[in-house]
């Protein structure tokens, strides 16, 4: 059974709009079949790396330990956030979060994401600036700084900057949110950046962090 | 079988509760199901207006029809006044049945006054209970209910409704009330129409005919799937003619609302415009707000249902970008300039009645800019007929215009035209 993260209606596996509210479950344009992820029973297709519906990787669903991109053990203790499917936050509302950090000197915070997507991999120098990742839509004039080949991400999916002298990360209330470390995050709540930190983004983009 | 399209804009502006929507049902051209077995009850109007040259052509159509039909039809025979007689039947189409029906017909003379009710009560008690095949009335009458209260024509109506029965109805003349005949067309999945002269009757009774019996689906009805919160506030069949409607509930599944829509022949296509109440969610997430399937029967055979392909779904995403989110689907505003255009005349021939010319021409001359611009080609020659343009693109009512333009208008008025 899938339950509704919007609803918490309780669906048969292979569902792909809730029978209760109507939001969907599975990927867009993909059609239901009876392979859904062991998790959570999303519907998934074949080829896919991880699961958008709860954002576990597909092939480590014995629990093995050999993922490629899995996160730092370190990073692993992330406080889980809540699922937060009202969340009004705005792109607009950025006010990070009172977590406790270490005060970071002012100035540019020089960084690097390594992608890992379907065109290989490529590095983007990450200087604080704000980096919008999405899916470039020519129709609604929406051009990311980092382009994502894939329908299961939005058009302004995720929101990288600096503030305070920190850099942060705001999911911006994307179709299928954004998977950190290993963990969903909170729909349009700022997230304080750390080096070493993955992002799991649709089905086919990886992205890693490292803050020099 | 059938293919149902939605037409929609699915992007909202963040906050928005309501929605708009064309649903499309067609019937696949090259159906490859034969003909529905028909029950056909003709319906004559013996009235005392009836009399002379319009009894004799009613007459001469119903024979017509007798005469055309083959053994596989049922049918019955009624004239109807004050009160209801059945001329001949029910009976099966033999050559015997139709030579007797014929010179029962013979007999049929015109005298007394019009209670339509009665002829249509008559066919539901005759052909109601036959679930195999598909009901029609051909009903004929050239003046007004006036012998009984409306309610009691709408009784007679809701019956003929429930019981699958379709009406095509006829004025012959212009003495007739557009808004009855409508009323008894649009209420059971039917047709009206005027017939300008008697000697027209057979001809267009023949080609009535013709059309019945492509009847290949019977009993169609459209369900609708909606989610929790989801309420459809109106619908409303757009095409091919505007016929406001009411989405009835299923008693085993609340989320279910149907449509009853009737017989269908190869090609037809329904149009419907739905006005949804929806909850309000987050942006970024989609919904499915509608999920519409098919219940049809074929001669001889259960119900059966047919799901429609995510092409008829109706979906809902909230989203920030408000370009985005103000864009109106096409079909959707091409049927609300069509229900426009249908008030407009509606309101320009009230006011026409009334002798409110300066209304009238304004109101018609309104509804004719808007059929011309909409591509309305059979309502735009209709309004010619009333409302002329002059050389400085001002409007006039055509004093040249007769009852039969204004009654033909008036029984075409919920006429709709496609997008082009």
């Amino acid at each position: 059974m899938i339950s509704c993260p919007q609803c918490q209606t309780a669906n048969p596996a292979g569902t792909e709009f809730c029978e209760g509210c109507g939001g969907r479950l599975s990927a867009p344009g993909r059609p239901p079949t009876d392979q859904g992820c062991p998790y959570c029973g999303t519907i998934g297709q074949a080829g896919d790396q991880f699961c958008y519906g709860c954002g576990r990787p597909l092939e480590d669903a014995s629990g093995s330990t050999d993922d490629p991109i899995a996160p730092a053990p370190t990073h692993s203790t992330d406080t889980t956030p809540s699922a937060g499917a009202g969340a009004a936050t705005t792109l607009l509302d950025r006010t990070p979060s009172p977590t406790p950090s270490t005060p970071t000197p002012a100035g540019p915070i020089q960084a690097r994401l390594l992608v890992q997507g379907p065109e290989g991999e490529q590095r983007i120098e990450f200087q604080g600036q704000d980096l919008l990742c999405g899916r470039r839509d020519t129709r609604t004039r929406v051009f990311p700084d980092l382009e994502l080949d894939d329908s299961a991400a939005s058009r302004r999916h995720l929101m990288l900057f600096q503030e305070d002298g920190r850099l942060w990360a705001q999911d911006l209330e994307s179709g299928n949110g954004t998977i950190r470390n290993s963990t969903l995050m909170p729909p349009g709540e700022p997230q304080e950046l750390r080096d070493g930190d993955v992002f799991k983004i649709g089905r086919r983009y990886v992205l890693k962090l490292r803050i020099e | 079988m059938f293919l149902i399209t939605a037409h929609q804009n699915p992007f909202l502006q963040l906050g928005r509760n309501t929605m708009q929507a064309v649903l499309s049902v067609n019937v696949a051209a090259d159906l490859a199901v034969g003909p529905a077995p028909l029950a056909l009850g003709i319906a004559l109007d013996r009235s005392g207006s009836m009399d002379g040259a319009k009894i004799n052509a009613a007459r001469a159509g119903a024979v017509k029809v007798v005469g055309a039909l083959d053994e596989s039809m049922a049918f019955l025979v009624v004239a109807f006044n004050d009160s209801a007689r059945i001329i001949y039947g029910p009976a099966m189409g033999t050559h015997e049945n139709k030579q007797r029906a014929i010179q029962a017909l013979a007999g049929v003379y015109a005298g007394n006054g019009t209670c339509m009710s009665t002829a249509l009560n008559m066919v539901v008690d005759q052909f109601g209970a036959d679930t195999s095949r598909a009901k029609r009335i051909l009903f004929l009458t050239d003046g007004k209910n006036e012998g009984e209260r409306r309610p009691v024509l709408d009784g007679a109506v809701r019956r003929c409704a429930a019981a699958g029965i379709s009406i095509n109805a006829w004025g012959v003349g212009t003495d007739w009330d557009a808004d009855e005949l409508r009323h008894l067309a649009d209420a059971t999945g039917g047709q009206a129409d005027i017939i300008p002269t008697p000697q027209r009757i057979e001809a267009t009774f023949a080609a009535a005919f013709q059309e019945m019996r492509k009847t290949a689906l019977t009993d169609v009805r459209l369900d609708l799937w909606t989610p929790n919160g989801v309420t459809i506030r109106t619908i409303q069949q757009v095409y091919p003619n505007i016929v406001p409607l009411t989405a009835g509930g299923d008693p085993a599944n609340s989320h279910i609302h149907n449509i009853r829509i009737g017989a269908l022949a190869a090609g037809d296509q329904r149009d419907y415009l739905l006005d949804l109440a929806i909850p309000v969610y987050a942006p970024g997430q989609q919904f499915l707000m509608v999920r519409p399937s098919v219940t049809y029967t074929i001669a001889g055979s259960v119900a059966q249902e047919e799901k429609s392909a995510r092409s008829g779904w109706i979906f809902a995403e909230w989203s920030p970008d408000s370009a985005q989110a103000a864009q109106l689907d096409p079909q959707v505003a091409h049927y609300t300039h069509q229900e426009a255009l249908a008030d407009n005349i509606r309101a320009g021939q009230e006011a026409l009645t009334q002798g409110d010319n300066e209304r009238a021409t304004q109101l018609l001359g309104k509804a004719l800019v808007l059929s011309e611009s909409t591509g309305n080609t059979q309502m735009t020659d209709l309004l010619h007929g009333i409302v002329t343009r002059d050389g400085n693109g001002t409007m006039r009512l055509n004093q040249g215009a007769d009852a039969v333009a204004r009654k033909t208008l008036a029984i075409n008025v919920g006429r709709t035209s496609r997008l082009k």
